[in-house]
């Protein structure tokens, strides 16, 4: 910024220190202007654009401390530097209590002056950068990404709307591919916690031991392996949002330990014995049948009632039909630009296969769908043969086998996990050579 | 541009002034000369900070320097070999009216013997020439520059001083030739 740009307003009752203040910054090339006191300073400020105001604390009527109180009513902006004389540094700590960025004594030692306004104009740079990227962030994370009009999917962005902004834990049910995960990140950007970062563990994809050193962290040497201490999640989601995804796959010793971490906000690290402390919302999510887990006994149900505060139930994609064809035209919309590829839109047959589908995979194989779409087509329009949609057109036997729906959810699982086969091995509970088998059986490959 | 008049006032050494006419000319291209003139600075001592104040100093050098009474025709420099102060700094090397035409640079706080180091004539020298220029400039509308090797660079100590040259960079330069 240019010096000229930057306003300075000296605010003395006494003519000298306003001129020679005004003079000093003048030679600095900054813009200047001068206050004999409170009430004419506060005109300026409301009348002008001022980045830094230096205020003598004591002045007769409306005194220092009390125009700086009035200023940061309406203005969190500018940076107020109070100026005192060595008897009044009280006064001046009370003035810094009241928001004021620094104080100095008369005389003020001229190289300090020059500093503290250099200072006080890269943090006034610094605070301004710091609120354009909140603000960046907070619309890049918003719930924009859900999309549909549909009656069904209204009430759920309602539901999130009322529950964002509260502390409570909530649980999100809905099979998989429906949006869970969105869901829940709409839910950390509504709420106070959106600064702090919302943390993801996917409980279903690990061992025992694994999701306890996740969720925990490990001490240096707590096992094989562990070379440095690890910060787990829970630690990590410090001041924001645990995000625990497929909760009803924890194996019941986990649940223990979440259950009293979820509670007292409080964990060791594994192989540790100092207690860690950290403030987390939970948000979970689950595709299972938790009422029925917690009657085989292979969920905790003091775990499910914590957990199960505040429910959001996101129907299938069968179940809202109506937002097929603008999912479909957001998924197109979102490839084209990342592929950078120009296609207008889907032809009547595409459309028509795309609505009448049943969409197991839900949102997710919706999109997958048009990935793929968008990978082989040629012209401007995606035509029904553009569409993998061989397998479950409603009506048609094609597509219901058992060993149709097997292919499916392998590829899914795959897709899911990045292809990675040990993982996705662990989560179909099937040995890797096994899935290596059926990987070639199916003759599955990864789309690029 | 303004002839500059520099004048030598309440004992400051007059072989240092004379020193000056040099780099002044080639610096602002215009009349430089060496005048004597007479001022009692005590009027100008404050006694509890045993400091001159130096806006003072600059109005009643307005008021009893003929050729600054007569009109803005000439650009006026003070060099004093005492300590100067504004009341709400604690020191100041020097003082001019930007745009105006008086101003005054002290030595005092210049002479390396202040900082417990053997007498250096040359590095005084450079050190009051520097300050002559840049205080001259501010008569001239020039203001702070951000270049550290610019003479118009901003100085509070001087270590700052040192590290200037005793030139204006090719901005000052041209701003300096807009304004003339």
């Amino acid at each position: 910024m240019n010096k000229s740009e930057i306003g300075i307003l000296v605010v003395d009752d006494e003519l000298i220190v306003r001129e020679s203040l005004g003079k000093w910054f003048r030679e600095d090339g900054f813009r200047v202007d001068v206050a004999e006191n409170a009430a004419a300073a506060l005109r300026k400020l409301q009348a002008g654009s001022w980045n830094i105001m230096l205020v003598d604390i004591k002045m007769p009527g409306m005194d220092g401390i009390e125009l700086l109180q009035r200023v940061r009513q309406t203005n969190k902006e500018v940076v107020v530097i109070v100026i005192t004389a060595f008897a009044t540094v009280d006064t001046a700590v009370k003035a810094l209590k009241e928001g004021a960025y620094d104080y100095i004594t008369k005389p003020i030692d001229p190289d300090y002056l020059d500093h503290m306004v250099e200072k006080a104009l890269q943090q006034q740079m610094l605070l301004r950068e710091n609120q354009k990227l909140k603000d960046t962030v907070s619309e890049l994370s918003g719930a924009g990404e859900i999309v549909g009009e549909s009656p069904e999917i209204r009430k759920v962005l309602d539901l999130i709307r009322t529950v964002a902004p509260t502390d409570t834990t909530v649980m999100i049910r809905g099979e998989s591919g429906t949006g869970k995960e969105l869901v829940a990140r709409a839910i950390h950007a509504g709420s106070p916690r959106k600064y702090f970062p919302i943390v993801t563990v996917n409980c279903g994809a690990m061992t025992e031991s694994l999701l306890e050193s996740e969720l925990f962290g490990h001490e240096r040497g707590a096992f094989t392996g562990a070379q440095y201490r690890r910060k787990g999640k829970v630690e990590l989601a410090d001041g924001g949002t645990l995000f625990l995804d497929e909760v009803g796959n924890i194996d019941t010793k986990t649940q223990m330990d979440l259950l009293r971490v979820i509670e007292t906000k409080q964990f060791t690290r594994v192989g540790g014995t100092e207690n860690v402390h950290s403030d987390f919302r939970v948000v979970c999510a689950t595709n299972k049948d938790l009422e029925c887990a917690v009657r085989e006994g292979s969920f905790r149900e003091d775990l499910y009632y914590r957990l199960n505060v505040f429910t959001i139930d996101l129907p299938p994609l069968r179940g809202r039909r109506g937002d097929i064809a603008k999912l479909a035209h957001y998924f197109l919309e979102k490839f084209a630009r990342q592929m950078n590829k120009r296609v207008e839109g889907f032809s009547p047959e595409a459309m028509l296969a795309l609505k009448a589908h049943d969409w197991p995979g839900n949102v997710r194989e919706l999109e997958n769908a048009v990935e793929r779409a968008m990978v082989v087509v040629q012209g401007d329009i995606i035509e029904r043969n553009h569409l993998p949609l061989h397998a479950v057109v409603s009506g048609q036997k094609d597509g219901k086998r058992l060993e149709d729906i097997e292919q499916r959810h392998i590829e899914q699982v795959l897709r899911e996990n990045g292809w990675n086969v040990s993982r996705s091995a662990a989560i179909l509970d099937i040995d890797r050579v096994t899935l290596y088998h059926k990987i070639e059986k199916f003759g599955l490959k990864r789309v690029q | 541009m303004k002839p500059i008049h520099v004048l030598p006032l309440g004992g400051a050494d007059p072989d240092l002034a004379e020193a000056l006419a040099g780099p002044l000319r080639r610096t602002f291209r215009t009349d430089v000369a060496v005048r004597e003139f007479s001022i009692n600075p005590e009027q100008f001592l404050d006694d509890g900070r045993g400091q001159y104040n130096s806006t003072g100093l600059l109005l009643h050098l307005k008021d009893a320097y003929p050729p600054l009474k007569s009109g803005p025709g000439v650009c006026t420099l003070a060099l004093v070999p005492f300590d100067l102060f504004i009341p709400v700094l604690t020191y100041v090397f020097g003082e001019a009216e930007v745009g105006g035409n008086v101003a005054v640079v002290s030595y005092h706080r210049l002479a390396p013997q202040r900082y417990g180091l053997p007498p250096d004539d040359a590095l005084l020298r450079d050190r009051v020439t520097k300050e002559v220029i840049h205080e001259i400039g501010h008569m001239f509308s020039l203001i702070h520059c951000s270049e550290l090797a610019c003479v118009m660079h901003s100085s509070s100590y001087v270590e700052d001083i040192d590290m200037k040259e005793q030139s204006l960079c090719r901005i000052c330069v041209s701003e300096l030739s807009h304004r003339a």
